[in-house]
């Protein structure tokens, strides 16, 4: 089955190209306007409307060596549109300077002769500008300005024109910007820009693309349309336009010009002469366009009608009303349409004449390409009606340089009166049938509840949930506390953690942290026994919290601790020479408390415990 | 693992309280009966009274959704769009899910003379991020952002105390990230353009704007009633705006209501 669809497809497309296929055309083109003696030149005989013409036998061309290359088809479809085309490819290599005529040839064809045009090649000594393989420049050079540099200018380049260069104050005027690309091979086409100061611009229509000659050349075209008006009068320049593109450039390892024979150098393009050493690299470029002046004439004073509002264009005014019979308060809905060409920027809903006896709403507006229509919803408020207003719409027209104005109706309408009913009562109060329920256009509440157009749902009927007015949650100050506390609390947590953890696993650093946590303890006990006057206890004490703080200090055995075990460590550990002195002096007075205690009185130990203090600050604050 | 859960039940507590707390700013006075008195006079067809009604439940220094709905709808009915547009913009920053809300402004912005600027083009990072929570309000997605914020710090702080815990909850942090980060780029969103930007809406039928803040200047462009501007600044009786598409211009203070 699928391959039966995908036959009939296949069946399909070749039927459909040779159905739509174009008349045949021939052309010759030539893809460089100048060589130098010994350069070549690549011939394009291209068959447009067909891929099944053998190669034409193009002779001897004097003073011309000619060589064929091979074909090359190509198929485009364009918005449906299918071309194909078939381009045989010929080397010529010019032996003497001068200027060479290609053409016109003559093919003879399915019984049919066609004509080609004439393709000129210019022969000189000197080699022209980038067309040598000694300019070729590396990678980053070209980049510069890779336009000049590969000496492209005449054939990727960009136009900006204006359909009309003066025009009326908010006139359309059509402009048009064309990319021009000679057998190159450009990507990421991007849309372009332009200086449009003074005037708005409308959005691009789809590019077109298509393929035009210029100057002998055959380039890929690809277009962009849009629109401009301006809105005051005086002299403008648009453009430069601008546009952003890749150039794909053949390189090869070995020394040959980017550009040379771009046969081989398509992409996928060169399937005879193609090598390994092949890459393509491509190179930003941004075209610029020249710029445009143009001249914006004010309207005419002469001649202008009263209800002019600004419309410019070429216009037609289509006008219809409906229902054309209706009750007192039903609505009578008015649709005038304005289409044609111009600016609908500026039309604005026709003027209606003699609205008396109709209350008015407000139109409603739609806007489409080539149109614009207007709701305009009347209702009438008597019965005495017979008609609709006439509807006035006045333009200047910039092609015949007039104001002209189209009037419509008024269209015959007829109007009953509305029999009197029982007044309703609501919520208590007694109220006129006319005032019962808003002008609901022929829905009633509950029917406008699921279909909105033509008015606006009803009122809510609470009032939902009330706060202060502009009350933001954020500006609340318990709004930052509910974010910092956290924080805060979390940061505690992995500090305290962190800890524990380190406690856990750095034994070093546990036993430092226990000695400051215990020496704490023992101060305490120290201040006890100084305050009992105990001094035999208050050395054994000291003894005991300098050996205990030193050796979790210094982690080693509090045991083995003394002055002279202790001491190379200390030093080792850049530790003052003073407080070594102080941390010996205390040793030396615990050691001579054993024994002799005559000497020592309470400002003694006072001292001792002040010198004991400071060695501890010194090492906390020393973070040894 | 019975810590984590109480860490987990205060913080929600906590999250849930504040935003109680939040909702019960409440206010003095009756603006109910203000209301509804309004309401009574828009079903008699009485708009300009509706409106009156409704504004001294605003002046009572309360706001509602629907109240402003209602005031928006009374200025339709007396022709004012200009005026119906700015009280359905400030409706929709309190309810933005209100899907007559959101028919009525469309109903009210295609009636306007100029519709094709009423679409600002808006950055597309800023519009895709709003998605997500566009059918919330800015203290709604605060919120939001509270909630899913203490969540993530008692997951943290369970993770830090219990390693268990932490293999367990893995599956359900990194969702809740990713919801969090999403929130609070909404939230940022949503605060640029409410807080920061200041919007407005032209309330005359014709504004013109002016290259300088001088009745005598040339007009550079004219606003139609209902369309919408950024208001840059304002001084001596003008306001300086930008047009959504980027035109700046001098225009009277009263022709231009912010939202």
């Amino acid at each position: 089955m699928k391959i039966t669809i995908c036959v009939l497809i296949t069946i399909l497309c070749v039927f459909a190209i040779y159905a739509f296929a174009d008349e045949i055309k021939f052309e010759a083109s030539i893809d460089k306007k100048a060589v130098a003696i010994g350069e070549t030149a690549q011939l394009g005989l291209t068959f447009y409307g067909t891929q099944n013409v053998p190669a034409p036998d193009i002779g001897n061309i004097d003073g011309c060596d000619v060589r064929y290359l091979g074909p090359s088809t190509m198929m485009t479809v364009i918005n449906g549109a299918v071309s194909t085309s078939i381009t045989h490819m010929y080397k010529v290599q010019p032996l003497r300077m001068g200027k060479f005529q290609f053409g016109p040839f003559e093919f003879k064809y399915d019984g049919n002769t066609y004509k080609s045009n004439i393709a000129f090649l210019t022969v000189s000594e000197e080699k022209p500008k980038g067309s040598s393989k000694e300019e070729k420049k590396d990678s980053s050079a070209v980049q510069e300005d890779i336009i000049d540099s590969l000496d492209l200018k005449d054939r990727l380049f960009l136009t900006l024109k204006p359909d009309k260069i003066s025009a009326y104050v908010n006139e359309i005027i059509p402009v048009t910007i064309k990319f021009y690309g000679n057998n190159l091979n450009i990507s990421d086409i991007q849309l372009p820009t332009f200086n449009q100061e003074g005037f708005s611009k409308a959005q691009f229509e789809e590019p077109k693309q298509y393929r035009e000659r210029r100057g002998g050349l055959l380039f890929d075209v690809l277009e962009f349309r849009t629109t401009i008006f301006g809105t005051r009068a005086g002299d403008y320049k648009i453009g430069p336009a601008k546009l952003k593109c890749n150039l794909v450039v053949r390189k090869r390892t070995r020394n040959v010009s980017p550009l040379d024979d771009d046969f081989m150098s398509q992409p996928g393009g060169g399937p005879y002469f193609d090598d390994f050493f092949t890459r393509y690299e491509r190179y930003p470029v941004e075209l610029k366009s020249d710029e445009v002046q143009i001249t914006l004439m004010p309207l005419p004073t002469e001649g202008r009608p009263a209800d002019f509002s600004g419309a410019i264009g070429d216009y037609q005014f289509i006008f219809q009303a409906g229902p054309k019979k209706v009750k007192v308060g039903d609505p009578v809905t008015l649709k005038m349409e304005i289409n044609g060409t111009g600016n609908f920027n500026t039309v604005i809903i026709p003027k209606l004449d003699n609205t008396e006896g109709f209350r008015i709403y407000e139109p409603q507006a739609k806007t489409e390409p080539n149109r614009k229509t207007f709701k305009q919803v009347l209702i009438p408020e008597s019965d005495k009606i017979y008609q609709t207003p006439k509807a006035v719409f006045t333009y200047f027209d910039p092609n015949k340089k007039e104001y002209k104005s189209i009037a419509q109706g008024p269209m015959p309408l007829e109007v009953e009166k509305v029999a009197e009913t029982p007044a309703q009562v609501i919520g208590g109060q007694q109220i006129k049938p006319s005032e019962a329920a808003p002008i609901n256009f022929g829905l009633n509440l509950e029917e406008k509840k699921e279909e909105p157009q033509g008015d606006i749902l009803y009122i809510k009927e609470a009032l939902g949930r009330v706060h202060t007015k502009d009350y933001r949650i954020y500006n609340n100050i318990l709004f930052l506390l509910i974010f910092i506390i956290p924080l805060a609390l979390l940061v505690s947590v992995y500090i305290i953690y962190a800890r524990k953890d380190r406690m856990i696993r750095d034994t070093r650093y546990a036993h430092r942290a226990q000695a400051f946590k215990n020496m704490r303890k023992e101060f305490f006990e120290l201040k006890h026994r100084l305050k009992s006057n105990d001094a035999k206890g208050f050395y054994e004490v000291l003894f005991q919290t300098m050996q205990n703080y030193l050796g979790g200090k210094l982690y080693v055995p509090v045991a083995g601790i003394t002055f002279d075990a202790v001491e190379p460590m200390l030093k080792s550990k850049d530790v003052d020479t003073e407080i070594i002195n102080k941390i010996g002096a205390i040793f030396e007075v615990c050691d001579r408390a054993k024994f002799a205690l005559s000497n020592i009185d309470e400002f003694k130990m006072k001292d001792d415990m002040k010198e004991l203090e400071e060695i501890i600050r010194y090492f906390e604050r020393k973070k040894l | 693992m019975t810590a984590v859960k109480k860490l987990i039940s205060v913080a929600l507590f906590a999250a849930f309280s504040f935003s109680g707390a939040a909702i019960a700013v409440e206010v003095s006075g009756d603006p109910g009966a203000l209301f509804y008195k309004g309401n009574s006079f828009y079903e008699k067809r009485e708009y300009d009274k509706a409106i009156e009604e409704y504004g001294k439940v605003l002046e009572s220094g309360v706001e509602s959704g629907p109240l402003y709905y209602n005031m928006a709808n009374a200025y339709f009915k007396t022709g004012k769009t200009g005026y119906a547009i700015l009280f359905y913009k400030r409706a929709l920053r309190l309810n933005p899910a209100d899907s007559d809300l959101k028919s009525n402004l469309s109903y009210a912005q295609s009636l306007t003379e100029d519709s094709s600027l009423q679409a600002a083009s808006q950055n597309r990072f800023a519009w895709l991020v709003k998605i997500p929570f566009k059918e919330f309000t800015i203290n709604g997605v605060a919120r939001i952002l509270i909630v899913l914020y203490l969540i993530i710090v008692t997951l943290i702080i369970g993770g830090i105390i219990n390693p268990t815990f932490k293999r367990r909850a893995t599956f359900i942090f990194y969702p809740l990230l990713i919801l969090f980060m999403l929130a609070l780029a909404g939230f940022s969103v949503r605060y640029y353009d409410e807080e920061v930007l200041t919007r407005g809406i032209v309330v005359a039928k014709d504004a013109e704007c002016k290259y300088e803040p001088i009745d005598k200047s040339t007009t550079y462009f004219t606003l139609k009633e209902g369309q919408e501007v950024l208001v840059l600044k304002t001084r001596n009786g003008w306001r300086r705006i930008k047009r959504l598409d980027g035109k700046l211009a001098w225009v009277k203070a009263d022709a231009v209501e912010e939202i």
